[in-house]
């Protein structure tokens, strides 16, 4: 009787040990290259620097220095704003894109696919330095307006200002917004769009009322990868921004780089880490509400 | 982790071991240049010994990681103006010259610089240097109005004029130019006095670049006009290379010079090996490699002139040289660096 009743027991202890098992890579990932890390980053956040070496204490002056500084604030609001900035003009420019693929571009559509990801199979680097040619008073585009004739001068501020910034990061971010739209309007069926315009809905209804709710997960997926990526980049603002204002994570690299002052570093890192984990908890929550999903 | 992170240089333990036989590998932390493949063949060629190179990103980069000491570094490279830090911080050696062959043939104006020595020991020897002052393109700056220190701040070149990150030597310039016997003493008012003449300075920064290159190019076609400091002698060399007829002056109010130099770690175990690479790196035919190798600096050993051809000497200035040098003086590090770290950053982020 008794061997009977251990039967269930452990037919119950396997299935859920077998999932855990299943698991454990993944978890072990997890654990060395992102808990690790930020657990030794935010440790490092409460120590100090005393001529170079670094002190193990438990102080929050790192964190408080921080507050106090106008420009450290000044320069995570900068990152912020552009972020916020780079995030919407992507969602302009990849909406359009995401739905001429998904619905228009029949056998095309592939080649597109790969045309809108093709950038990521060039490094960074070489992408924002094609970029600086571009951008020059001798780049090709002031050259051009030159040479038609709509400006006599060339535009000083195309290069080494927030605009080149912008423009690098609207570029670099732009498949990131694209794909996740292009997934969520693709899954919006022809029958629906049909269904609102037999019901004489006109175009503009049917886009602010069916097509732009339905494809309102891939929305905010996008903005979610533009503006958490656009917050902590650095290669751009560094290589287009010409260093004549400091984002907040180029303000991160002076501290560990420049000043070797780790633990500043380390806590103006954990802030970012921070503001980009409330960015995702609450995108989380919006993600779940446009796509249906009732907490329950 | 944490531990070894924290690790401190032990000073209890031997100044150093292997003091005749050539041992090896040596390990070398130094800026950019060092690393050029025909420079350490030569050394391995002539001593047997294999050199691992790490790059420096700065002084105080060198500093810390000798200080953290998870590599043992043998040999280091930090500017001749750190040398007494290192020294006082008990992470260097005195070095006997006797045994570097090639230190008579250095240039006079870098024979027992001051810089070099602490409590009467030599402790760093200097291997390539540069001087500090505006290279301007002539026929948009005039060299009357480039040997005037104002230049920089002149309306006419409003987002003309390019800088580097270098924080040392653009608030000594400016303190000393601003009138400061020792700008590098400056702190309170004296440092507030630099920082408002860097902020007034900014309307004509068309960049504060990360690294030299961009600068370089930058001047070759033309969106800057004027490159103040980056290591002038080097940019004007660089960008006449790429054709770019490009002048260099140093200000009449002065300019200012760098200088790196070699030193040799506490503790190594590799003594012989480590004077053996500083007097590999002294010679005329090593520094001759780094003249004229991929970074063209100005190197300290006066028989490179011989060895390099009438042209190269010009393209190098090296003809120009000695004006230059008896023009500038060598900009110091910052008393209070923290200070300076600080105002530094301020004037970054705008």
């Amino acid at each position: 009787m008794s061997g009977l009743r251990k039967a269930p027991h452990s037919n119950r202890r396997l299935t859920v040990l077998l999932p855990a098992a299943g698991l454990l890579p993944l978890l072990l990932w997890q654990l060395i290259f992102f808990l690790l890390p930020v657990g030794l980053m935010l440790g490092l956040s409460f120590w100090r620097t005393e001529k170079y070496r670094l002190i193990p204490s438990f102080t929050f002056d790192n964190y408080v220095t921080i507050f106090a500084r106008p420009a450290i604030w000044r320069s995570l609001l900068l990152s912020v704003e552009t972020a916020i900035f780079v995030t919407v003009a992507c969602a302009i420019l990849a909406y359009p894109l995401a739905y001429l693929i998904a619905k228009k571009a029949g056998r095309w559509r592939g080649l597109l696919l790969v045309a809108v990801i093709a950038p990521f199979w060039i490094s960074i680097v070489m992408r924002v330095g094609a970029w600086r040619l571009l951008l020059g008073e001798h780049g090709l585009i002031n050259q051009s307006l030159m040479a038609l004739g709509l400006i006599h001068q060339p535009f000083s501020f195309l290069l080494y200002s927030p605009v080149s910034t912008i423009i690098g990061l609207v570029y670099a971010y732009l498949p990131l917004y694209v794909l996740p739209l292009y997934a969520a309007i693709r899954n919006i069926h022809d029958s629906w769009v049909q269904a609102a315009m037999d019901l004489n809905a006109g175009p503009v209804r049917t886009f602010v009322e069916v097509i732009l709710p339905l494809s309102a997960p891939g929305l905010i997926v996008g903005a979610v990868f533009c503006f958490v990526f656009g917050l902590g980049e650095f290669v751009t603002p560094a290589l287009l921004g010409g260093g004549k204002q400091l984002m907040f994570s180029q303000v991160i690299q002076d501290e560990f780089q420049r000043r070797l002052d780790w633990p500043s570093g380390a806590a103006m890192s954990v802030i970012l880490l921070a503001l980009v984990l409330a960015t995702l908890a609450l995108s989380m929550k919006w993600i779940r509400r446009a796509s249906g999903e009732t907490e329950s | 982790m944490f531990a070894t992170i924290a690790s401190q240089v032990d000073l209890t333990k031997a100044a150093y071991a292997g003091e005749t036989k050539l041992t090896g590998p040596l390990n070398v932390l130094a800026w950019a240049g060092y690393d050029d493949p025909e420079l350490m063949r030569g050394f391995t060629e002539l001593t047997g010994v294999e050199l691992n190179i790490k790059q420096a990103e700065s002084n105080g980069a060198q500093l810390s990681l000798v200080q953290a000491g998870t590599v043992k570094f043998d040999v280091i490279n930090p500017d001749a103006v750190w040398t007494e830090k290192f020294a006082a911080a008990g992470l260097t050696l005195p070095i006997d010259t006797t045994k570097l062959s090639s230190l008579g043939d250095t240039l006079p104006s870098f024979r027992n610089r001051p810089e070099t020595v602490v409590d009467g020991k030599v402790y760093s020897i200097p291997t390539r240097f540069g001087v500090n002052g505006y290279v301007f393109w002539p026929d948009k700056i005039s060299a009357a109005a480039a040997a005037d220190a104002g230049l920089a701040w002149d309306k006419s070149l409003k987002e003309r004029v390019e800088i580097i990150d270098w924080p040392e030597l653009y608030l000594w310039m400016t303190g000393k130019w601003a009138g400061l016997a020792k700008p590098e003493e400056a702190v309170g008012a004296d440092l507030d006095r630099i920082m408002e003449r860097m902020a007034a300075f900014r309307p004509n920064m068309r960049a504060l670049q990360a690294d030299m290159g961009t600068v370089k190019s930058d001047l070759a076609n033309r969106e800057a006009w004027l490159v103040w400091g980056s290591s002038s002698d080097n940019v004007r060399t660089t960008a006449r290379l790429n054709g770019a007829n490009v002048d260099l002056v140093i200000p009449k109010q002065g300019g200012a010079m760098w200088m790196e130099t070699l030193q040799i770690v506490r503790g190594t175990e590799h003594l012989a090996s480590a004077l053996a690479y500083i007097d590999y790196m002294t010679s005329a035919k090593a520094m001759k490699q780094m003249a004229w190798g991929a970074d063209k600096f100005a190197v300290t050993n006066s028989k490179v002139k011989d060895l390099l051809t009438a042209d190269q000497v010009r393209t190098l200035g090296l003809d120009m040289m000695e004006e230059w040098v008896a023009n500038c003086q060598m900009s110091q590090a910052p008393v209070d660096e923290t200070a300076w770290a600080d105002a530094w950053q301020a004037f970054k982020m705008g």
